[in-house]
């Protein structure tokens, strides 16, 4: 007789991440509760998942901010072009009425 | 073979800390265990070992206990935390045990199954009751039951260098993979999801995954070298010393 296999990776990121289907939930948990290489595996996974995610949130948030403050640079760009295109308007216009 | 008069919790209590002080250290150190080691795919004779416990036979309950204790004891871990583990555990095991020998598990070959049943109510009970002292104490006012929730710091410094090793790998890799890596594990879509909308085929997107981890343990393990090399130095420093 034997036992139920060894949960591959990607089983294991399922459960870590709280996607695995409920009734594959009750397999494997049973199976956990007798296999130290799937506990020790679950636990290398879960401390990976967790490292990922916070990571993730960090860079992402980097991201975004990063990509706020460019936004706001080509803004200030435009702005001062649109300023010295005025600017230069005016002074075409004063120095034509001038002469 | 040792035989139970009484499937009081007292004996019951002594023969698990018998198997206990037996079973500790390396799992499943009884010839029992190590015949059935499930790391070996091998599983137990289920009904022979059922019938044990039923009969109140000791090596059935040390059995058990080499199967189950590390399993039981690491699900706790991970649902409530390390706090009275050792008492967790063991009155989960009571408990199976006597509702085995009440004949409550029909099927012997269900034994895992039961098993986790019993853990998870025992967790659930765990948190019910934690929640109502909370309640109660709330209500008083007073008297808080102050408790340390931080980490271990040891721990703490381990999981907070996995983040410093991980944002290292999302860093170096381009951001249509990062915005992958971060819909899967911080948005949680789903594999399917991320593969439609972003034109990826299930082995780019296996292949991806992989490769981060890849990166991931292979600068965990740089890491550790060269932590080990400073420790390397001082061991030698103190042998010339001494």
């Amino acid at each position: 007789m034997t036992l139920d296999p060894h949960a591959p990776e990607d089983k294991l990121e399922e459960y870590c991440l709280g996607r695995m289907p409920a009734e594959e939930v009750e397999e494997f948990e049973a199976h956990l509760l007798v296999c130290p290489r799937c506990q020790d595996s679950l636990r290398e996974t879960e401390a990976y998942v967790r490292a990922m995610r916070a990571a993730a949130a960090l860079v992402a948030g980097e991201d975004a901010s990063r990509s706020r403050w460019g936004r706001r640079w080509w803004v200030r760009i435009g702005l001062v072009a649109l300023a010295c295109g005025v600017a230069a308007a005016l002074l075409a216009w004063w120095l034509g009425k001038a002469h | 073979m040792e035989a139970l008069e009484s499937t009081s919790p007292p004996v019951l209590g002594k023969v698990l800390a018998k198997a206990k002080i037996r079973m500790d250290g390396p799992i499943g150190e009884s010839p029992q265990a190590r015949s059935f080691s499930p790391a070996r795919g091998v599983a137990p004779d289920w009904n022979d070992l059922v019938a044990r416990i039923r009969r109140g036979d000791a090596s059935g309950m040390e059995d058990l206990y080499a199967l189950f204790s590390r399993g039981v004891r690491f699900y706790l871990c991970r649902q409530l935390g390390a706090q009275e583990l050792e008492d967790k555990a063991h009155d989960t095991f009571v408990i199976v045990v006597q509702a085995i020998q009440r004949g409550e598990l029909r099927d012997p070959e269900r034994l895992m199954g039961f098993v986790r049943t019993v853990v998870r109510r025992q967790v659930a009970a765990y948190i019910d009751r934690a929640v109502q002292t909370r309640r109660e104490q709330t209500d008083l006012e007073y008297g808080f039951g102050v408790c340390d929730e931080r980490g271990d710091p040891e721990r703490d410094a381990i999981a907070q260098e996995q983040v410093e090793i991980m944002t290292w790998v999302l860093r170096s890799v381009s951001s249509r993979d990062r915005e992958i890596l971060t819909r899967f594990y911080l948005l949680g879509q789903t594999q399917e999801q991320i593969c439609g909308e972003m034109q990826l085929s299930e082995t780019q997107f296996r292949l991806l995954k992989s490769r981060a981890k890849t990166r991931f343990g292979a600068l965990g393990r740089r890491k550790l070298r060269m932590r080990a090399v400073p420790r390397i130095l001082l061991r030698l420093a103190c042998r010339s010393a001494n």
